[in-house]
């Protein structure tokens, strides 16, 4: 995956902005390149914060706005090309509930948020076969 | 038919790169069978193992989301259907204590728990985060006497508990807080008496009533955590509405014979509720209860203690919770099965529009009116007094009376064989109800023909059954052969 500076910035920034709550968004671009990335609502973030399944630890896009941005992205010859999303003070790894949600031919590029500060960043895409998570390169242009 | 799908783009490589495919089929399930069929990759993308559409699968009609209509739904030529992610994930579940303050350990009770200090996941915060937590028994029998011993001696600081009924010889088997010298005494007397002999600074508050709509949710509110040890459907409705209502964790388990189930139910902090298991109770007499099908004592510790357990952990904050899980134990095989339970967003308690937001008629919802058994607290069963004989009832004095004066009837006792070793009313015809339908052909429609088993409730179950089959002259006996022992026969032995 090839992602711009400026892009990742960005990403974190919305990412920071999100904390304590996990955030999440859409990556779209073309032959692997990262060229927008599009925010969403965490759907989660109605639940309570003390739940064990909360917008503390669960994201969650409502696939009418996934679908939307999906179309428009395929009117601009786009492709999503992946969904990044934060790991509030955890490490930037996907969860055995990331796996069990997972989608293939996605990237999932998860955001490890410290204090509300972006410290890690990882990719990572599922097997064909559902089994696991393997990281992938990302690749930063200036 | 032809009917467009369209695909997204994180699938489109298992459909031969295309975003629109066009698939044949009548209805939701035919089309996507179909489609999976074309494209085989797929198949394990859209279905879980268990063959159903995975959980984060969304399918769209013309834009209108056919989850709540199920895939049976029928599909026009000409339809748009689209397979749309419902992306989600994020890290491990971590819990918050459902209580945040904390009361300050003595020296002795630094000493008393010191095991607990020593592990990591309790230590000083959450043995005075269970020091300040308020907890609340639903019932004192088979699960509420484990489970207050265990939370007392695990240092809950304030145990509440519900309970109307007294000690009775049938509980020693298996409410091992109360003893045989208690027989007789109010069980929260007893269960006061040895949860003091553990911890005397326990704070304990005894409720000698019986839960009801009126009083629930003025008992509930003060507690952190409510845990249900109830036998019967109507408590378990009312418990489960008021905690959802008043967003009270519920610990919920069962028993019966030799197995039992345990969840925590609480939407408020993300799971499902009783109801979006169970939203309506069964008919009633279709599942018995303990006092008719029987229990293993031993399970009661089993599961009361996974309550237990799963309370500890609410009140510390550690730990996965038994949520959106139930857990169902089988002594026999010795086996633990986990069976997942959604959440239903259409529930009529905890889902998006509630229909029921306040506490209804518990009862009647269960369909329990008279001569049916409805205990509300523990393993008690409503007793059936004279004044309140149904019409078809007839009480056991009478039947005493009947069979002195040598009146034409037949005597049916509808229980199972076993309980025939147990005790027997002399003279009588010995029909288990399971044979009824079999054999009912056995009894005389001319004759008057007066049912009984233990309590009362399963021969007015068979009442019923004869009275569809064209019998007239029926009688039941309240109380059963518990009450002939009680009040008419001493020699014959009560359980």
């Amino acid at each position: 995956m090839k992602i711009s500076r400026e892009l990742l910035s960005q990403i974190h920034k919305h990412l920071e902005s999100g904390y304590p709550n996990e955030a999440c968004g859409v990556m779209l671009g073309k032959d692997g390149v990262v060229t927008e990335a599009v925010s969403a609502d965490n759907e989660r973030a109605d639940a309570p914060s003390s739940g064990a399944e909360s917008a503390r630890n669960r994201y969650l896009i409502d696939p009418l706005v996934y679908m939307k941005i999906e179309r428009d992205a395929d009117k601009r010859r786009l492709e999503v090309l992946g969904i990044y999303h934060s790991h509030p003070d955890v490490a930037a790894r996907p969860s055995r509930f990331d796996l069990d949600h997972a989608w293939p031919n996605l990237s999932y590029f998860i955001v490890s948020v410290a204090k509300g500060k972006a410290v890690e960043s990882n990719s990572w895409r599922l097997r064909d076969d559902r089994s696991q998570f393997d990281q992938e390169p990302v690749e930063i242009s200036p | 038919m032809a009917i467009t799908v369209t695909i997204p783009t994180a699938l489109r490589r298992f459909a031969d790169n295309q975003a629109n495919v066009e698939v044949s089929g009548k209805t939701i399930s035919e089309v996507l069978d179909n489609l999976t069929k074309q494209h085989a990759q797929l198949r394990q993308h859209l279905y879980g193992e268990d063959g159903k559409l995975r959980n984060f699968v969304r399918v769209y009609v013309n834009d209108e989301d056919i989850r709540a209509k199920g895939d049976h739904t029928p599909v026009n030529d000409g339809d748009e259907i689209a397979i749309v992610p419902s992306i989600a994930g994020g890290n491990l579940a971590k819990l918050d204590p459902v209580i945040k303050e904390r009361a300050k350990l003595t020296n002795e009770e630094i000493k008393r728990y010191s095991r607990h200090l020593i592990l990591p996941e309790v230590g000083m915060e959450g043995q005075e985060r269970l020091k300040a937590a308020k907890v609340l028994l639903i019932g004192s029998g088979g699960l509420g006497s484990p489970l207050a011993l265990y939370l007392t001696a695990a240092g809950v600081g304030t145990i509440g508990m519900v309970e109307f009924d007294t000690v009775d010889f049938s509980n020693l088997q298996r409410q091992i807080i109360h003893f045989t010298g208690d027989v007789g005494k109010h069980k929260l007397k007893s269960a006061e008496e040895k949860l003091k002999a553990i911890n005397p600074n326990l704070n304990f508050i005894p409720y000698p009533v019986k839960l009801t709509s009126e009083n629930a949710l003025d008992i509930l509110k003060d507690y952190d955590v409510v845990i249900d040890g109830t036998d019967n459907f109507p408590t378990r409705y009312l418990v489960n509405d008021a905690c959802v209502m008043l967003k009270k964790p519920n610990v919920y388990g069962s028993i019966f014979r030799w197995e039992g189930m345990t969840s925590v139910f609480a939407p408020h902090l993300g799971g499902p509720c009783y109801r979006c298991w169970y939203p309506e109770p069964p008919p009633p007499g279709l599942v018995p209860s303990c006092a008719e099908g029987g229990v293993l004592g031993v399970i009661c510790g089993i599961i009361g203690n996974i309550q237990a357990n799963e309370a500890v952990k609410l009140i510390i904050g550690k730990g996965k919770p038994l949520m959106g899980r139930l857990l169902r134990f089988d002594s026999m095989d010795m086996s633990f099965r986990e069976y997942k339970i959604p959440r239903d967003p259409n529930c009529p308690v905890c889902g998006k529009n509630p229909t029921i937001t306040r506490l209804i008629d518990y009862n009647q919802f269960c369909g329990i009116g008279r001569g049916e058994e409805a205990g509300t607290s523990g393993d008690s069963i409503v007793e059936q007094k004279d004044e309140g004989l149904g019409p078809d009832d007839i009480s056991v004095e009478t039947l005493k009376k009947m069979r002195d004066a040598n009146e034409d009837f037949v005597l049916v006792d509808v229980r199972n064989p076993d309980e025939f070793q147990i005790s027997v009313i002399d003279g009588s015809v010995k029909l288990p109800l399971p044979d009824l339908p079999q054999r009912f052909n056995e009894l005389p429609k001319d004759k008057l023909i007066i049912l009984h088993c233990k309590m009362g409730g399963r021969s007015m179950r068979a009442l019923k059954f004869l009275r569809q089959q064209g019998y007239g002259k029926l009688k039941n006996v309240a109380g059963g052969i518990n009450a002939w022992a009680e009040r008419i026969d001493p020699n014959v032995p009560q359980y």
